[in-house]
């Protein structure tokens, strides 16, 4: 790079480094709101269900299939399947660190995948299997009918 | 060669010969980053467009990367060592993806395959490129096999310059295929059986082309460490002085990267099929195809769509900007300014990417110790469990940061080629063709972060 170019680089990055420092505030205190779930969060979350906002004290923001728990029971999610179609939530946010059991009925023999954590189980033809888990990494997580390649739900961890 | 074909014709039947009961799918991926928040969004678009600004109205009024490389002379000749371990790792790496699919061809969790293939050869590769040059010409496989099958083969220029990148474009897309949208891509067999049909390919165009010449049209893993490996500051190169590495600047060969055909559309293919992931896995994306998202055929209908939208709009910018410019024809802008695209299409792939490298990425701990999924731990590491070390907020930094950097490059460099091409006067004019669309791609490439 040529000398001359040099202030102008230099000013690019001071502006970068200024903006992105504005940027830090505002979303250092969004996140915090979010986790204290006080507020609304200040960030539209597009979900599959119409999510009712989250307010004081409640671990999941979740629709029909699946219980909210109040703290300090594990927040129970319930999915089942018949002929190929899943009845549940469709998409579940759950807070990290939170304990979550997923119950799946299904009329086939499969094993259920929860994608990123790495959980496995077994359902029999007709039989109902929980995992449980600790929601201990953020992001979103598949939930996968493994033989059947069928997605049950997704699990926002955040 | 017709007994070295043979051979491979063998090890294709072995692993296709070898049980086909279906069980598991998936073992990479399955997880997706939390969607950036807007305030980030904003920051990182807003950025974007101002930065451009800055650019074009800066007193950068000269052409100054259109020389060439730099080479400062800062040479090093102590690495002799490397390419033979380089090579090294590529075959081993390739016999490991085979051996997955013979032995235990559905099993994608404990196999060792589907790791290699979608984490280390398809992210690790080009993000080392990135930042060491392109080193895939030491480590390919590919180059390796077609070296010792057709070393003796004519070289054929002429065939490079009927058919450019193409073939090799086409050959990308058909991996991110393979990646995004295929049923099983997640067996090792599967993998197996393509890294095996692609071996062929690459024996048959390099048959025809030569060894070289071959692999420049047709290998579209070397095009796609060729391009990224020019944003690299250094460059490792074996001469008739042994192997060096040599400083060059960032961004600097860019520029001077040959102008073949087709060199545009890989680019764009670059961009396109990272747009169709983020796309494809977003919540609006759901809702409006709905149980359409799990057809294959619909999959493969929208990735090829979304690349040519992506074309489309390079096409649009390229013809806008050829008539700001009042000279030259559609095509020719389009293919001077394709290296432009580079460092954006780079960043796409990389803010996508690369938590999936860095979490998913850690099944090599357990399947090197396990490759086969024998029960065995060679390493004690086994049952290594991923770690997920880094927090959402740091994910989103880096990822708004990778987008905002690769278009900043990506308007220096058009800015600068349109000072060369149209001179200083039209050059203002002609750019903001360009910049309206790397701020839509940039726009687009937060937006599928964001949703």
């Amino acid at each position: 790079m040529c000398r001359t170019e040099r202030p102008m680089m230099l000013g690019i990055v001071v502006l970068v480094a200024a903006i992105s420092a504005c940027g830090t505030s505002a979303t250092t205190t969004s996140t915090i709101a979010e986790t204290t779930a006080t507020t609304a969060p200040t960030t539209a979350i597009p979900t599959t269900s119409a999510s009712p906002t989250p307010t004081a004290g409640e671990e999941t923001t979740t629709t029909a299939g699946a219980t909210s728990t109040s703290t300090p029971g594990p927040t129970v999610i319930e999915v089942s399947v018949a002929g190929g179609e899943v009845a549940g939530p469709g998409q579940v946010e759950v807070s990290l660190g939170s304990d979550v059991v997923l119950r799946v009925t299904s009329d086939v023999a499969d094993e259920v995948h929860l994608h990123g954590y790495d959980v496995f189980a077994d359902v029999e033809a007709g039989g109902t299997v929980e995992l449980s888990f600790t929601a201990d990494r953020e992001g979103i997580f598949e939930v996968e009918l493994e033989d059947a390649r069928l997605p049950l739900l997704e699990i926002i961890v955040r | 060669m017709i007994r070295r074909l043979s051979v491979l014709g063998f090890v294709v039947a072995a692993v296709t010969a070898v049980g086909t009961t279906p069980a598991h799918a998936h073992g990479i991926g399955g997880r997706e980053d939390l969607p950036v928040p807007l305030e980030l969004f904003i920051v990182g678009a807003g950025l974007a467009i101002v930065v451009s600004f800055l650019v074009v109205a800066s007193r950068w009024t000269t052409p100054r990367m259109q020389d060439g490389p730099f080479d400062r002379s800062s040479r090093l000749t102590v690495l002799g060592a490397l390419p033979p371990l380089l090579k090294l790792i590529g075959l081993v790496g390739l016999a490991l993806v085979l051996l997955g699919g013979i032995i235990d061809g559905t099993e994608s969790r404990n196999n060792i395959g589907p790791v290699l293939v979608f984490v280390f050869f398809w992210l690790v590769v080009p993000y080392l490129a990135v930042v060491l040059g392109d080193l895939w010409p030491y480590a390919s496989p590919f180059r390796s096999i077609a070296r010792w099958a057709n070393g003796d083969r004519q070289e054929r220029p002429d065939l490079l310059a009927d058919f450019g990148v193409w073939p090799a474009t086409v050959a990308f897309v058909a991996f991110t295929w393979l990646e995004l949208v295929s049923p099983d891509n997640v067996f090792p067999r599967t993998l197996a059986i393509a890294a095996i049909v692609y071996t062929l390919y690459v024996l048959v165009i390099t048959a025809v082309a030569g060894v070289e010449t071959g692999l420049r049209i047709g290998e579209a893993f070397a095009t796609y460490n060729r391009l990224i490996g020019s944003i690299a500051p250094i460059a490792v190169e074996r001469g008739e002085h042994g192997v060096r590495v040599v400083h060059r600047g960032w961004l600097r060969a860019l520029p001077a990267l040959p102008e073949g055909k087709g060199v545009a559309a890989f680019t764009v293919a670059m961009i396109g099929t990272v747009t169709y992931d983020g796309a494809s896995s977003s919540t609006w994306w759901g809702e409006a195809f709905g149980d359409l998202t799990r057809e294959t055929w619909f999959g493969t209908v929208a990735l090829v769509a979304v690349v040519m939208l992506v074309g489309l709009a390079y096409l649009a910018a390229s013809w806008a900007a050829a008539r700001l410019a009042g000279t030259g024809a559609t095509l020719d802008v389009a293919r001077r300014f394709a290296h432009t695209l580079v460092p954006i299409g780079f960043a796409y792939a990389f803010a996508h990417y690369f938590t999936l490298m860095l979490f998913e990425g850690q099944l090599l701990f357990r399947t090197a110790s396990d490759p086969f999924g024998l029960g065995w731990d060679l390493f004690g590491t086994a049952d290594w469990v991923s770690v997920q070390f880094l927090p959402s907020l740091a994910i989103w930094y880096i990822q708004v940061a990778t987008i905002v950097a690769g278009h900043i490059a990506g308007v220096v460099l058009s800015h600068d080629r349109a000072l060369a091409d149209f001179g200083r006067e039209r050059a203002t004019t002609s750019q903001y063709a360009m910049l309206v669309l790397m701020v839509l791609l940039t726009s687009v490439g937060l937006l599928i972060l964001a949703g």
